[in-house]
């Protein structure tokens, strides 16, 4: 399974939303229910689900679905 | 034993202050407490748009902290997912007298800034920050004062 719908899975749980369609240029901006609480929920999930441990400073950076696959890819690689 | 001597040293800037409980009807919520569990109701529903959330506290008579009944103030709040996935215990509170250096060590101890200290209405402007652990437990912190909603304000009341 790619990265991205591995993520999709993560992002679904969180927010609650089993159709949600992810894509990589969808941002904190234009996603309402992506608010900082859900935020973190999401990087906990990654966190889980990849093996990886994230900074305070990779995650305050992370506005777009794109830099959290980026995180979860090299973190892993 | 002697590592729980130095936590406590190190944290005593810390002190619990209440515990956040997520409901669905705060009257409804707030006459459970009192009658089941001998709670006083010790402020009005409070109104908190920059939360989207209305609040009130309650304390045991003796208690050094509140409970604070917490719900979302309209169907698109940012609480309205909590409370339809998880009612319940929703976080711990603790007051502190420098909030921006507790937010800056708890970060530096793995914890997550989920939001930088701002002014809340619930107590009187003295700014909140919330933050969350690497279990998923929500943790806010309040500004030390001396109004209502203060710790100093149980020690006077309790004499």
């Amino acid at each position: 399974m790619s990265t991205l719908l591995r993520m999709q899975t993560i992002f679904r749980d969180v927010l609650d939303e089993p159709s949600m369609q992810l894509a990589p240029d969808m941002s904190i901006e234009d996603t309402p229910d992506w608010d900082s609480v859900a935020m973190i929920q999401i990087v906990l999930a990654v966190e889980a689900e990849f093996d990886i441990r994230l900074t305070g400073e990779q995650v305050e950076g992370i506005r777009t679905v794109a830099d959290i696959v980026a995180l979860a890819q090299n973190g892993t690689s | 034993m002697q590592c729980a001597r130095v936590g406590l040293m190190m944290r005593a800037d810390l002190r619990m202050h209440h515990i956040g409980v997520l409901v669905k009807d705060i009257p409804q919520a707030a006459e459970e407490f009192v009658s089941r569990l001998g709670y006083v109701i010790e402020s009005e529903i409070i109104d908190e748009p920059e939360q989207t959330a209305r609040v009130q506290f309650l304390r045991q008579p003796g208690s050094t902290f509140w409970l604070e009944l917490i719900t979302p103030d309209r169907p698109d709040s940012k609480l309205s997912r909590a409370l339809a996935k998880s009612p319940g215990l929703h976080h711990l509170c603790y007051e502190a007298e420098d909030i921006e250096r507790v937010c800056a060590q708890l970060r530096q101890e793995s914890m997550f800034i989920v939001a930088s200290p701002t002014p809340s209405e619930a107590f009187e402007e003295r700014s909140i920050a919330w933050l969350m652990d690497r279990a998923g437990l929500l943790v806010e912190i309040v500004e030390t004062g001396t109004g209502p909603l203060s710790l100093h304000s149980i020690a006077k009341s309790e004499g």
